[in-house]
């Protein structure tokens, strides 16, 4: 095997390699890029057992063949040399030689017939979807993912297609809920995605996802089966195992009957919170917001007595004196996640959830359960 | 200022959908009757109704979901709103199923005559219906005299308390519905010191779910403890 390839092509390659590669692994292989040149292209694998990458990219090729090297090491180097200069690859017996104008490495290889690659079975649907809907969708509802391994049904988005509150449209809806906070977020359905009926997305792949997605124009094709999912955005290909298992009833903690409205100024309200947390970083972050005759008040202390409060005026149709406490941090993932001016808060008892609305948005749902303080 | 005394989040109220496949039905002497009577479905049922009643958590519903589902039952359910049209709901369907037949009563305007008229019309149309409860027929607390003779002229199932090791595994089986594992050391701790019955291990699962949920912990001897405690203060 020997090509030459330009430096940035690699580099972006490899950045997205060793993203799912990872670092510490107890199986050699999983450590290395899988390279393999033919017809003028070189393919990158990698893999986690979990999920899987291939990227092709443009190469000079001298002589077809196949390799692996660690890839964490070849991302590094590639980093370090210059964007003017092309890279020149050499596979000998034992190692693989990289040249770049006066710059010589050596890597370690290991044999490509032992890369393991993802079982795929066929495909029972797929669809096309533009990018920034899934940028959209991943965004606002990743931050309330469960990182909490036990119940590892939480560990992923829920994805399906489903009629949208009104029942008027189809929408594919993207549900994460770590038992404190659930994110509800949809997008019209595309055409073809009308029999996704819930799949569980694992977190990594969510976050690996929105990050290609971010310098990626166009369409991306989306297909699944039971046990996978594939996502191909035009030069990369990431397939990945779903999470086995059974998503809450999500409609069920979706609070019907919540008839206390709060509507407040957006960001003034985050700066409120993000000043009155400075108190309470212990691990609760408990804010109190005490409501009445359209004022708000935040308040907040901490085990060494530490406080402070802070008003601002708000909309209060209720007009009863109505408190509730809430974790500030939590607060803020959702706050921060509101395009519009304003936010709209629906409460029950302060016991209850609350629901988070973005004003002009429907698209976008939030149930946040309060503290008892 | 006033002072916040003490801080507890607390958990949305998550509820996983159980795992209604065949497999996962624990089959034991408690309801071996009421296994082989849905198993024989409809060939060698001689009565138009079934009823079948044991206590809340004892797997009526299991049971339904894995032996009759494909007979493409069709679960009749009432609301407030109900207008009296059961023929147009039962419609082209030969098997019907009405769940928690004790609850239906008070929680929609169905009326003892209404179902009566509906036992009546299976009969007619030569259908069948299967009912459940959680009692038997006469503590459901019916004053019809006609509807009553004709549910005790039903086939009627019990299913029994079952052995406390048969208890202890639907009770890991809810758990595990819920993404909740039990070691063993936690399922000996706890075996000795719950009640064994259907209804205390559908209370003390759920406990633990709220109490997992709320602390997002996997099942701790802390979270049995508390969840124990709770459930005999409730």
């Amino acid at each position: 095997m020997k090509f030459t390839v330009k430096q940035a092509d690699l580099l972006k390659a490899t950045s997205h390699v060793q993203s799912i590669v990872e670092r510490k692994t107890t199986v050699p292989i999983l450590s290395n890029v899988k390279m393999t040149v033919s017809d003028g292209k070189l393919i990158l694998h990698a893999t986690d057992m979990e999920i899987e990458l291939a990227e092709t990219i443009d190469v000079e090729v001298e002589e077809e063949g196949t390799a692996t090297t660690p890839a964490h090491t070849l991302y590094e180097i590639v980093k370090k040399l210059p964007s003017s200069e092309d890279i020149e690859f050499t596979l000998t017996e034992n190692q693989i030689d990289l040249k770049a104008g006066r710059s010589r490495f050596s890597l370690s290889i290991l044999a490509s017939d032992e890369f393991p690659v993802l079982k795929q079975n066929e495909y029972t649907g797929s669809f096309e979807i533009d990018t920034e809907s899934v940028s959209y969708l991943i965004n606002k509802s990743r931050f309330a993912i469960s990182t909490e391994e036990t119940r590892y049904y939480l560990n992923g988005i829920y994805m399906h297609a489903s009629d949208n509150d009104t029942e008027d449209n189809k929408v594919l809806r993207v549900v994460a809920t770590d038992g404190h906070r659930l994110a509800r977020v949809e997008v019209e359905l595309p055409e073809g995605a009308e029999n996704l009926q819930g799949i569980i997305v694992p977190r990594k792949t969510v976050h690996e996802i929105f990050k290609l997605s971010e310098n990626f124009e166009g369409n991306i094709k989306i297909s699944f089966n039971e046990t996978l999912i594939k996502f191909e955005m035009g030069s990369i290909t990431i397939t990945s195992k779903l999470i086995d298992g059974s998503f809450p009833d999500y409609q069920r903690v979706i609070p019907k009957n919540n008839n206390k409205l709060l509507e407040l100024e957006a960001v003034s309200f985050a700066k409120s919170v993000d000043r009155v947390s400075t108190v309470s970083l212990d691990r609760s972050r408990a804010i109190k917001l005490e409501i009445q005759d359209n004022q708000l008040t935040l308040v907040a202390n901490s085990v060494s007595n530490n406080q402070a409060e802070e008003d601002m005026e708000v909309t209060w149709e209720n007009g009863e004196e109505f408190s509730i406490g809430f974790n500030g941090k939590y607060l803020l993932d959702i706050i921060n996640q509101i395009e519009d001016e304003t936010v709209q808060i629906t409460f029950g008892q302060s016991t209850e959830p609350a629901i988070l609305r973005d004003v002009s948005d429907d698209s976008l749902l939030y149930v946040l359960m309060p503290m008892r303080v | 200022m006033e002072k916040i005394e003490k801080n507890e989040q607390l958990g949305l109220s998550l509820f996983f959908p159980a795992d209604y496949h065949e497999d996962s039905f624990i089959v034991s002497s408690f309801n071996h009757m009421a296994v082989k009577t849905l198993e024989a479905y409809p060939n060698k049922w001689n009565r138009n109704t079934l009823i079948i009643y044991g206590s809340n958590g004892s797997g009526k519903t299991h049971l339904l979901r894995s032996l009759v589902m494909k007979h493409q039952p069709y679960f009749m359910s009432f609301d407030h709103n109900y207008a009296g049209n059961y023929m147009q709901m039962i419609g082209e369907n030969e098997l019907i199923i009405i769940e928690n037949i004790h609850d239906v009563f008070k929680n929609s305007n169905l009326t003892e005559e209404d179902l009566f008229h509906i036992l009546n019309y299976i009969l007619e149309k030569n259908k069948h219906i299967i009912l459940t409860a959680n009692k038997p027929v006469l503590e459901w607390g019916l004053a019809l005299p006609d509807l009553l003779s004709r549910l005790n002229s039903s086939a009627i199932v019990k299913i029994d308390n079952p052995p406390d090791e048969i208890l202890l595994q639907i009770f890991s089986k809810q758990l595990s519905d819920m993404g909740l594992f039990l070691t063993p050391r936690l399922l000996e701790y706890v075996s000795v010191r719950m009640d064994m019955s259907f209804l205390c291990v559908q209370k003390l699962s759920s406990e633990i779910n709220t109490l997992c949920t709320t602390q997002q912990k996997p099942i701790t001897l802390n979270i049995i403890k508390d969840a124990l405690t709770n459930i005999s203060d409730s």
